[in-house]
């Protein structure tokens, strides 16, 4: 074991250590809101103690992604590109768990899967961005090349980040409005109390610190298969 | 009660998953390396003489 890999070790360990903690606090520690009556709408509640966070880290993956191709197609240098890929694939891995548990409290909570909200129509469209990138990466076999549009359209599918963020701020939607002021069209906004808050920030620092530790992973992993396909290049064109 | 396991479930599930699907690519990436190093390595060996 090289010294990398116990350091990738010992963070994912302290994720995992952080998240059993986050899981103890929603279900030991956070109160019932005192709004939601009926055991379905408390039970249900629950779901937004992880499904929030998953859209967070979605989020900051896809700003990492948008920040490293900024800078591949300034620098031109690998370890950019690097970043992006494997951020971009962690976001959509995050995004896509936010989906499922978004489409699991809506049921109880809207009595349907799914609706076009602004919301949930924006947030489609930017995971199906998303999945183009890792598409696109597919399709191309020249590294160069590959590298310069994914950095450019890591940069363009990144549009969709505020947009999402913001649609249920500017738009009429049924999403809740967690943080911040929502439109006064906007239902079901709902203020957070201390409790809620502290498990609810604690939950969102566990999974900052998960995204840390998989994307030191991702990235040891996306080298050592760069390094696997320069040596055989080298074998091929001998 | 249903739709919060559920939704719990799917997070640790796809968490899982991912961890696994990185570790199991890594394991195979490093299986080639060793390989195409040995492939290299005896390429090389006949220009050094």
């Amino acid at each position: 074991m090289t010294q990398g890999d116990r350091w990738t070790a010992i963070l994912l360990a302290l994720a995992g250590l952080l998240m059993v903690v986050a899981i103890i606090l929603v279900f030991g520690v956070a109160p019932d809101p005192v709004n939601l009556v009926t055991p379905l709408e408390r039970f249900s509640q629950r779901i937004f103690y992880f499904h929030v966070p998953t859209w967070w880290v979605g989020f900051l993956a896809f700003v990492v992604a948008a920040s490293a191709g900024l800078l591949y197609l300034i620098t031109r240098h690998e370890r950019w590109d690097v970043i992006s890929a494997s951020s971009v694939e962690l976001g959509v891995a995050f995004t896509t768990m936010g989906l499922i548990t978004g489409s699991i409290w809506a049921k109880p909570t809207w009595n349907t899967w799914w609706t076009w909200d602004p919301r949930l129509t924006t947030a489609a469209i930017g995971w199906l961005m998303y999945i183009g990138y890792l598409m696109l990466r597919g399709a191309i076999d020249n590294p160069e090349r590959r590298a310069r549009f994914a950095a450019v359209f890591a940069i363009i599918a990144f549009l969709s980040v505020p947009l999402n963020f913001m649609a249920i701020r500017w738009w009429r939607t049924i999403h809740p409005v967690v943080i911040g002021s929502s439109s006064a069209d906007a239902q079901g906004g709902f203020a957070l109390g201390p409790t809620i808050q502290m498990v609810f920030f604690f939950c969102v620092f566990a999974f900052t610190v998960l995204y840390f530790a998989l994307m030191v992973l991702r990235v040891r992993t996306e080298w050592l298969a760069r390094r696997v396909e320069h040596l055989k290049q080298r074998i091929i064109f001998r | 009660m249903t739709f919060m396991i559920a939704a719990y479930l799917v997070f640790w599930i796809v968490t899982f998953l991912l961890v696994f699907s990185i570790f199991n690519r890594q394991r195979n990436l490093r299986r080639d390396l060793e390989m195409v190093e040995q492939l290299v390595e005896s390429q090389e060996q006949p220009d050094r003489r």
